[in-house]
């Protein structure tokens, strides 16, 4: 009922089409010989992400370079989220949490915030928000061009909402944590609601998988 | 001298002092609490189990606070994989039942705050019903258990 009272202003959509319907069919179809089927695992063929060229929290350059070498928590929100953004934030705290005493494994994953709102969210607001969930975190700004890139190549819609008589504004958007390997690829979605139980066992599972093929 | 501080002070004061209708006891809130966030943020989110013991159905239609510029009545919605937060009008309490606030669902959201607020504080919140009654409550800023620094 109240959506109809919303006007929303149409940003933009990014196109997930291709994306999405590859994401699906990766995580549907992964009953095949030697594929573990893992809810959250993209595979076969999973998306190299393309290069990209946005700063992080302290103002130092993160492109597709600095993504690598790392297995990353990708996740997509905005400062002035006031509910599902910090209950993401905590989730993923949790996971790393869960992943703490394996030292291997804590010690090459990060979890890193990119924000779908540019505008509001400049490196020194998401330096200070992201340091009250945890400091090592990583929070990505760009320019309203480079964070638009960032997203629709990996699929990430994003649209602002005005709602009616207000300036203020909030920003839907894609929901799920991406997971990227350290070759920047991919290889994992975990779609809401989260749970950093399942989160932290799928990422073990899916880590093992692909350490194995390679 | 903090002017600030004084004009909160005298608003807060102003709130208390002021003489609700209250909703006669038939409305209980529950727990309720607000999220603290980081310190740059003047947007938060509150949380409460409403029931209503009546056998009346009241319908929330706004909710205030001497400390918060605005707060609206939101919900967060997924669909296809999109997050989405919604503004509603009014939210239907039925006769003996409940509506639950709570994080990635129904939740109040606090614009413009004023100052920081820490775990442990107190936020007045005044919920107003569609026949008029009022009832107020204090709301305690809570830190997610989850939320500290590994």
């Amino acid at each position: 009922m109240f959506d109809r009272r919303v006007y929303a202003t149409l940003i933009f959509i990014v196109s997930v089409s291709g994306l999405s319907a590859g994401m699906w069919l990766a995580g549907h179809l992964t009953s095949g010989k030697g594929v573990p089927q893992i809810a959250g695992l993209l595979w076969p063929n999973p998306k190299s992400v393309s290069p990209f060229q946005l700063i992080d929290q302290k103002g130092r350059p993160f492109n597709l370079e600095q993504l690598k070498g790392k297995w990353s928590f990708m996740y997509f929100g905005y400062t002035h989220c006031p509910d599902i953004c910090p209950l993401t934030l905590q989730t993923l705290n949790v996971v790393i949490k869960k992943l703490a005493p394996d030292v291997r494994l804590a010690s090459s994953t990060r979890v890193v915030m990119a924000t779908v709102d540019p505008e509001r969210d400049t490196q020194q607001q998401l330096a200070v928000y992201l340091a009250y969930f945890n400091p090592h975190f990583v929070g990505l700004t760009g320019t309203e061009a480079q964070m638009e890139a960032f997203t629709r190549d990996l699929g990430i819609v994003r649209m602002k909402i005005i709602e009616p008589g207000k300036t203020d504004y909030h920003v839907d958007h894609s929901a799920s944590i991406l997971l990227v390997d350290p070759a920047a690829r991919l290889v994992g979605s975990f779609s809401p609601p989260h749970s950093a139980e399942v989160i932290a066992r799928e990422y073990r599972d899916i880590r093992s998988f692909i350490e194995r093929q390679t | 001298m903090n002017h600030p501080s004084i004009m909160r002070l005298a608003v807060l004061l102003a709130f208390l002092v002021a003489r609700p209708v209250l909703a006669g006891g038939d409305v209980v809130a529950h727990a309720p609490w607000i999220e603290e966030g980081p310190p740059n943020t003047s947007v938060l989110a509150g949380y409460v189990d409403m029931e209503n013991t009546s056998n009346t159905p009241r319908r929330l239609v706004a909710v205030k606070s001497p400390l918060v510029d605005e707060i609206m009545i939101h919900v967060t919605e997924v669909k296809n994989g999109v997050a989405s937060m919604r503004h509603v009008d009014g939210l239907d309490l039925p006769a003996k039942g409940h509506i639950v606030f709570k994080p990635g669902g129904y939740h109040l959201m606090l614009m413009g705050v004023h100052g920081p607020l820490k775990a442990g504080d107190q936020v007045p919140l005044e919920f107003e019903f569609a026949n008029g009654e009022q009832m107020r409550v204090n709301a305690e800023v809570r830190k997610s258990g989850s939320a500290s620094p590994r």
